[in-house]
């Protein structure tokens, strides 16, 4: 890499972390009516702006439609609520992606919600401002147990699930050899737009986590799951260092879960993943339950089956 | 001839609000780009930019029109920062927990955004990382930045030399063992 390529990787990687604080310094500042000035783009005033308004807007949105990788801002505070279903409960009758809406409910399964502001950024929920993370039950307390809770502050909703997806399955939370890992997701935004996105950057970025880590995985919305409710939020960092051992002891029990043994796992998780998603789109016929059986071993190590606290 | 920023500034001394989105046009590059070299925690960063132009609004009359205004606001940023960075480690010291949780009972959650960044960062010293930030982030040319930081315009440039050597051989070296 040349001194050109140094500063032109600075650059960029300062340009997608760069904050814009302009509105936030406005409204604090209680001078937010005055920032209406940047409407006044290449000097054609409001009414005119008002004239050109529709056709713009059309031009807009058919620009919009046909740009990928967006940088994702929302009109809307959104709230996301993500779970983490090990193959065993959400594979429990014949059909693996049926039976997830009825997972054991005497399981319980690791449950986060967080809340995303209009930068696409996490939201503090606790007074001290050091943690953007409401883990609902002692499950999802644990695998928080391996994550400092500072860094859940101001993050990527995408980047942060899949820091809890890694950490849940370095816990023992997803069972590797087994077919059926889930992970569920619930968003709740009146930006619809926004939510489009964002969706399709999760069940990507999950999707590619567990095909890199070749696990048995699907990330699905699920419409069916509650919405959070955050009213219900305590924090829990005062027992952080009960779940920061809790986390350590997991992660030791479970390290040999993930000797990547099996060589010819590529095609088969591929193979699941397809009928998977034919499952959930438009095929409902497609099922891999049939195949699933042929393929778990008998013994797991790791198995989730110890989620029941 | 006045510069941007202190026409922006100048603007915002008449009482004129709208000088606060012409300075931040003009300005906000390089704030951020001092802040990364300042702070350690990227989060902070967004804070740190917010109050650094609350604070100049707020202070709009303490500055003296003819003077580097950029520079002026650059040394509210870092004082901003230095405090902030002295809060949080107050709050660390009183929170036991959160002691613990940093102490190495957790994993490290790599960052693989800002590499570029992160290896600057590690590798530099503040006054190296300054000046390679505001000449590739901020896009000032040597000069500038020798006003900005009241340095002598060698001193900018043998160090921005000494920094992007350093950079050439750790990134060269990583490529070399990740082959």
């Amino acid at each position: 890499m040349n001194d050109r390529d140094i500063k032109r990787k600075l650059k960029q990687e300062a340009e997608q972390m760069m904050p814009d604080v302009l509105a936030s310094v406005y409204q604090k500042l209680d001078l937010a009516p005055k920032a209406k000035k940047r409407s006044r783009l290449f000097g054609i005033p409001a009414w005119g702006m008002l004239a050109t308004g529709s056709f713009a807007g059309l031009v807009v949105a058919l620009v919009l439609t046909s740009i990928d990788n967006l940088p994702i801002v929302s009109e809307a505070e959104t709230a996301i609520k993500i779970q983490m279903v090990a193959a065993s409960i959400a594979t429990s009758g014949d059909d693996p992606l049926q039976d997830i809406k009825y997972a054991n409910p005497d399981v319980e399964v690791p449950t986060f919600s967080y809340k995303i502001d209009e930068r696409g950024k996490t939201i503090a929920l606790d007074n001290k401002k050091n943690n953007a993370l409401f883990a609902e039950n002692e499950p999802a307390r644990v695998i928080a147990g391996g994550l400092s809770l500072s860094a859940t502050l101001r993050r990527n909703p995408v980047d942060l699930a899949l820091d809890l997806t890694r950490l849940a399955r370095q816990a023992g939370y997803f069972e590797s050899y087994e077919i059926g890992n889930i992970v569920r997701f619930r968003l709740i935004s009146e930006d619809q737009q926004y939510i489009t996105q964002l969706r399709t950057q999760l069940q990507t970025s999950i999707d590619t986590y567990f095909r890199n880590e070749l696990i048995y995985g699907v990330a699905l919305e699920d419409l069916l799951l509650e919405e959070p409710n955050f009213g219900n939020y305590s924090d829990f960092s005062s027992n952080m260092s009960q779940y920061n051992s809790e986390f350590d002891n997991r992660r030791n029990n479970h390290a040999s879960d993930d000797d990547r043994r099996g060589s010819n796992w590529g095609e088969d998780i591929d193979e699941w993943m397809d009928s998977h998603r034919n499952h959930h789109g438009t095929d409902t016929s497609s099922t891999s339950s049939s195949e699933s059986d042929d393929h778990r071993p008998s013994s797991i190590p790791g198995s989730g089956h110890g989620h029941k606290r | 001839m006045k510069s941007r920023t202190e026409t922006a500034l100048v603007k915002l001394q008449q009482g004129d609000q709208d000088g606060l989105t012409d300075l931040y046009e003009v300005t906000s590059r390089a704030v951020f780009a001092f802040t990364l070299s300042v702070i350690a925690d990227y989060q902070l960063a967004e804070d740190i930019m917010q109050e650094t132009y609350i604070r100049v609004y707020q202070s709009i009359d303490s500055y003296r029109k003819g003077t580097n205004g950029l520079s002026w606001i650059l040394t509210i940023a870092k004082n901003i920062a230095l405090t902030m960075l002295e809060r949080r480690q107050r709050e660390e010291r009183i929170d036991f927990d959160a002691q613990h949780e940093r102490a190495g009972a957790t994993v490290e959650v790599p960052n693989f955004e800002n590499p570029t960044i992160d290896l600057a960062k590690k590798i530099l010293p503040e006054d190296e990382q300054q000046i390679l930030f505001l000449y590739a982030i901020g896009e000032y040319k040597h000069r500038e930045i020798a006003d900005l930081l009241g340095l002598p315009l060698g001193t900018v440039t043998w160090k921005y030399q000494i920094a992007i050597k350093k950079m050439r051989e750790h990134l060269k070296k990583g490529g070399q063992n990740d082959e």
